[in-house]
């Protein structure tokens, strides 16, 4: 018997063994069909139409925590005109918006209205509705190159042909200076090429002060770099490439020179020692407080700065150019809403489209920290304030034809798989300003199957 | 860190019960009237296994399925066979990040286990109940608190005006005072160490355990041969616990080849890719960089490896007790 | 524990500087969030005036009170349910010897090791197509099923100890076996089934990765992932963010402190049985 049993007892786990593989296996025969597949994006499921009647109606909006004072004021805003309509505002942390944004548009419960900054893959997904029927209802046209971010050819290539989303305004980035520190080291007008920016920064070292203060946690050290790539390759080559342009490399001699020249001030200690570990919060509090003399940061760091310090202690210029005759750049987003191909009501969501051309509207963005969409009639600032420079700024840009969108948008994973380890490294002294250029091209061309 | 916090102490308490139930008695065997009866013994079992299927084996399947395919989560899908897992075994990154989860064993499991047995030991060997119980307190509690909380300390600690630096310059090593975080040499190690303390506190607590069963005249007879601190160790409270011991090295080698909570929380993987582990690459691929397939393949990878460790561990430990 | 004195100091100085480890991060953080707010603080130092007051700003700003609301649903969503059903599974697979109850038990155990990073995935998108994406429901339901291979293992580990005889004395007497499970076997699992909710309650509390995966709605999250935007919301400012993050610590401590001794009791259950 105890013979018996031992014999048999082993063939018997093999058994168990075989019978519970077998369970999983048709677990995974019940689920064996292709995953996904969605239709492309089709126009707008009722009849087009500007009138939005006095039924009541309930919109969803998705967006950023970053963005969420804006969004709400300029809720709160349409609401008043439309009281008819509700809109409820719905945020995520930035990161995890850009990376929810579309999935949450292939849900069930879509939100109305959302604000992207990829719409190419919103696009491509079918995700957001074409909007070439309420531009011509509307005459939304006639805010011109405002919209070219927004447009999406038939081959899926942003910047031309069928409109997705209307900006509501722009971020733009700059460099923010601490005029005391600068006085402090004789710096007495601020610099405008790169030859004299670096001047400002030696000066600065040599004065025992932090030059460049830079939040590397998340890469933020690509704001650095895309200074010096615009200025040297022009703001052509690179919108090419991030819109993903045939044959669009970043792998270039203007790039090399761009790369180099970081390494350069990386090198020569221009950058706070522990940038690779700094946050961008941390960032501006720390450059409110006198840290350092530059800071490269986009127009959201504004309100940011201005409750964290007087206006007396920080200014905005426009980052340095190639020589005295280079192009003016400045690396600038549009904060693109666009509507869900799901929505239940896309006039009213296109009337909160429209409603962002008001008068009322560009003055919240702008209040806000937002440069406004131009209409022809100007929004107010009070002169001598450091709003009035960031206005000045990007109308200087804008007239050189000087902007550019964020490298870090040309897909939708690029920045966490490419730009943020890649300037982490760069800043880390793990690798050379070849390699950096040679590892973005590889993820950029692996990112979009090429 | 999926499996720190609760859910490390839940398996270590399964790994244990595992041990001794495979010592206990079989049952007699039972009348064949009983049949019947034990079909609808189903009834009781039907809910747990309809949550499990559909919870933990289905998505289990579909994650294999996805694993074969090229897919950006949204859109259509190609089937592209074992491409994915080509690219999980020759893209540096992913290599790397395999690589780190193994450099964590030693934070998570060698370390904690080594330290909770001189700890135990030592909290043994204490009269006042009352600094025991205090020591048991102090020394479980990283394992209560959640991981996102963890990070929040340990990153202050870490930054360059943190305590670490602080201290460092207080006795004179200014020098070596750094940004822990974000060093390239030293991020991998410094956030190890987030794994230790979350790991010895547990180690410690079992280890106590299976002190308290070790048959007292052991002990005795141990110092009537005259054997000191270090022989006593060797000879009696090793051989002892090893069933414990191999408990707390499965469970915080799963812990470390499975770690996302602490890393994503503190590093997200940086600065560069040199803190970056498994878990961080499959949510980082899967959700935003859109690509489910190469991240599906990256997790069956994932488990693969947990098994293919944890099972000999298993074997080693379980032997010859 | 003849040691003398003078023997035992270097082993009590050793386990104070372990005790000294585990409880640094925690005075470091408390140490922060007590400064004045706005200010930057360096390293560890004891303010001379505590701002106390810090905590009520940061009970504010996380929205404390919401964040207790959508925690307790959570535990209270999977801690019975998982409880309850893993229980019944485990009786029928020790007691009733269920046919095919080894197979399942296997299919269990593979659970047991399995990251959940394998599965997240999948279960994103299996949840949306039940629709469940914004309800409660997207977190409570995976949970309870990936606690089952644990909660599962560890009641038939339970029944397994109990003699059969008190079942089987049961069927002769003509009880069914629910009858036998709710009158004889439920009450003497009693201490089993505490501890087993106690781990339960604090995997579901601190539960992230699930968390910021499947729950959309901010209002819903759990503690961890509050935490996790309140870091994205108030980084630039250490002192709120410290005190924030203790103030999120708050309630999984204190319930520890209080039932300290039967959290260590279900860690120490399986080898007591041994």
């Amino acid at each position: 018997m105890p013979q018996r049993r031992g014999s048999v007892r082993r063939p018997k786990h093999i058994t168990t063994f075989a019978v519970a593989a077998m369970s999983l296996t048709v677990v995974l025969g019940l689920t064996a069909c292709a995953p996904g597949g969605s239709g492309p994006a089709e126009g707008p499921s009722v009849p087009v139409s500007t009138e939005v009647g006095s039924e009541k109606v309930e919109l969803t909006l998705y967006d950023g925590q970053g963005l969420q004072a804006i969004d709400d004021a300029l809720i709160a805003g349409f609401e008043k005109e439309f009281p008819n309509i509700t809109i409820t505002g719905n945020y995520d942390p930035d990161n995890v918006h850009a990376q929810n944004l579309p999935r949450v548009l292939s849900g069930d419960n879509a939100p109305d209205l959302a604000q992207s900054s990829s719409i190419v893959d919103e696009v491509t997904d079918g995700l957001f509705l074409n909007l070439d029927e309420y531009e011509k209802a509307y005459g939304w046209d006639a805010l011109g190159a405002q919209l070219t971010a927004a447009r999406v050819s038939t081959d899926l290539k942003q910047g031309s042909g069928s409109l997705y989303g209307v900006p509501y305004g722009f971020v733009f980035s700059g460099v923010y200076y601490n005029p005391k520190l600068a006085s402090q080291i004789g710096l007495t007008e601020m610099p405008a090429t790169i030859d004299e920016f670096d001047a400002a920064l030696a000066k600065a070292k040599a004065a025992g002060i932090t030059p460049i203060i830079a939040a590397g946690q998340l890469g933020l050290g690509t704001a650095a770099f895309q200074n010096l790539l615009d200025a040297y390759a022009g703001p052509e080559a690179v919108s090419d490439w991030v819109y993903r342009a045939d044959g669009a490399t970043i792998d270039t001699p203007e790039a090399t020179k761009a790369a180099d020249k970081l390494k350069s001030w990386i090198d020569a200690g221009y950058f706070n020692a522990d940038v690779n570990s700094t946050s961008q919060d941390a960032s501006y509090s720390r450059f409110a407080n006198g840290e350092a003399l530059f800071m490269m940061q986009g127009s959201w760091a504004n309100p940011i700065l201005a409750k964290a310090t007087s206006a007396d202690n920080y200014g905005f210029i426009a980052p340095p150019t190639d020589g005295a005759n280079g192009t003016k750049t400045a690396v600038y987003n549009s904060a693109t809403v666009g509507i869900s191909a799901r929505s239940k009501h896309p006039n009213e969501a296109a009337a909160f489209l429209n409603w962002l051309r008001s008068d009322a509207a560009r003055q919240i963005v702008l209040e806000n920290g937002n440069i406004p969409l131009s209409t022809g009639t100007p929004v107010a600032t009070e002169p001598g304030t450091v709003t009035e420079s960031l206005v000045t700024v990007f109308d200087e840009v804008s007239t050189d034809s000087g902007l550019v969108p964020f490298v870090q948008n040309a897909t939708s994973g690029i920045n966490n798989s490419a730009w943020v380890p890649q300037t982490q490294s760069l800043f880390g002294g793990q690798i050379t300003p070849e390699q950096f250029l040679a590892n973005i091209q590889k993820a950029y061309e692996d990112e979009l199957g090429r | 860190m999926s499996t720190v916090d609760g859910n490390a102490s839940e398996i270590a308490v399964a790994a244990v019960a595992r041990r001794v139930e495979s010592t206990s008695t079989r049952r007699p065997r039972r009348s064949v009237g009983a049949r019947r009866l034990r079909w609808a013994g189903w009834l009781f079992a039907l809910p747990a296994a309809v949550m499990y299927g559909v919870f933990v084996l289905a998505p289990l399947g579909s994650t294999i399925q996805y694993s074969f395919y090229d897919w950006n989560g949204i859109g259509r899908s190609t089937f592209i066979g074992l491409d994915n897992y080509v690219r999980v075994f020759t893209d540096p990154d992913l290599l790397a990040a395999v690589v780190h989860s193994f450099v964590f064993i030693l934070f998570f499991s060698i370390i904690p286990v080594s330290g909770g047995l001189v700890t135990a030991t030592l909290i043994r060997d204490i009269r006042s109940r009352a600094l025991s119980t205090t020591a048991r307190v102090l020394l479980f509690l990283p394992q209560i608190i959640p991981a996102a909380g963890a990070a929040v300390a340990w990153t202050w600690i870490y930054s360059n005006d943190g305590a670490l630096n602080q201290l460092l310059r207080a006795v004179g090593l200014g020098a070596v005072a750094r940004p822990w975080l974000g060093d390239f040499d030293w991020a991998l190690i410094a956030v190890g160490i987030i794994g230790t303390w979350l790991s010895l506190g547990l180690c410690t607590v079992l280890l106590l355990a299976g002190i308290g069963k070790i048959d007292t005249s052991l002990y005795e007879a141990a110092r009537l041969d005259g054997a000191g601190w270090w022989r006593e160790l060797f000879s009696v409270t090793l051989p002892g616990l090893r069933a414990e011991i191999g408990v707390c090295v499965t469970i915080t080698t799963i812990a470390a080849l499975a770690s996302f909570d602490v890393v994503f929380l503190a590093t997200q993987g940086g600065p560069g890719k040199s803190t970056t582990v498994p878990g961080v690459e499959i949510y980082l691929l899967g959700f935003t960089q859109n690509r489910v397939g190469l991240a599906s393949a990256l997790a069956i990878v994932l488990m693969l490896l947990v098994l293919l460790v944890v099972g000999p561990i298993q074997r080693l430990f379980r032997e010859r007790s | 524990m003849k040691t003398s004195i003078g023997a035992r100091i270097p082993g009590i100085a050793l386990l104070l500087a372990a005790m000294l480890f585990c409880i640094f991060p925690i005075v470091s953080m408390l140490s922060a969030a007590l400064q004045p707010q706005g200010t930057i603080p360096q390293g560890i130092s004891w303010p001379s005036d505590p701002h106390w007051e810090n905590f009520a700003a940061a009970f504010t700003a996380v929205n404390f009170g919401n964040l207790l609301g959508s925690s307790t649903i959570y535990v209270l969503g999977v801690v019975p349910v998982a409880v309850l059903i893993s229980t019944m599974a485990g009786y029928a697979i020790a007691q009733l010897r269920i046919p095919g109850g080894r197979v399942f038990y296997i299919l269990l155990l593979i659970g047991l090791t399995l990251p959940v990073e394998v599965i997240v995935i999948p279960l994103y998108y299996q949840l949306r197509g039940m629709g469940l994406l914004d309800s409660y429901f997207a977190l409570i339901l995976p949970l309870i099923g990936i606690n089952m291979p644990f909660a599962v293992f560890w009641m038939r580990a339970h029944f397994a100890g109990i003699p059969g005889e008190l079942s089987e004395a049961a069927n002769m007497d003509g009880a069914g076996p629910w009858t036998a499970f709710t009158r004889i076997q439920l009450p003497l699992s009693i201490p089993a089934i505490a501890s087993l909710s106690l781990l339960l309650f604090l995997s579901t509390w601190n539960q992230f990765l699930l968390a910021i995966v499947l729950v959309q709605d901010p209002e819903k999250r759990t503690a961890s992932v509050a935490l996790q935007s309140f870091v994205g919301k108030y980084g630039s400012d250490l002192v709120l963010l410290n005190a924030g993050a203790l103030l999120i610590m708050i309630p999984t401590i204190i319930i520890f402190l209080i039932l300290q001794r039967y959290f260590v009791r279900a860690l120490l259950q399986g080898s007591v049985k041994g």
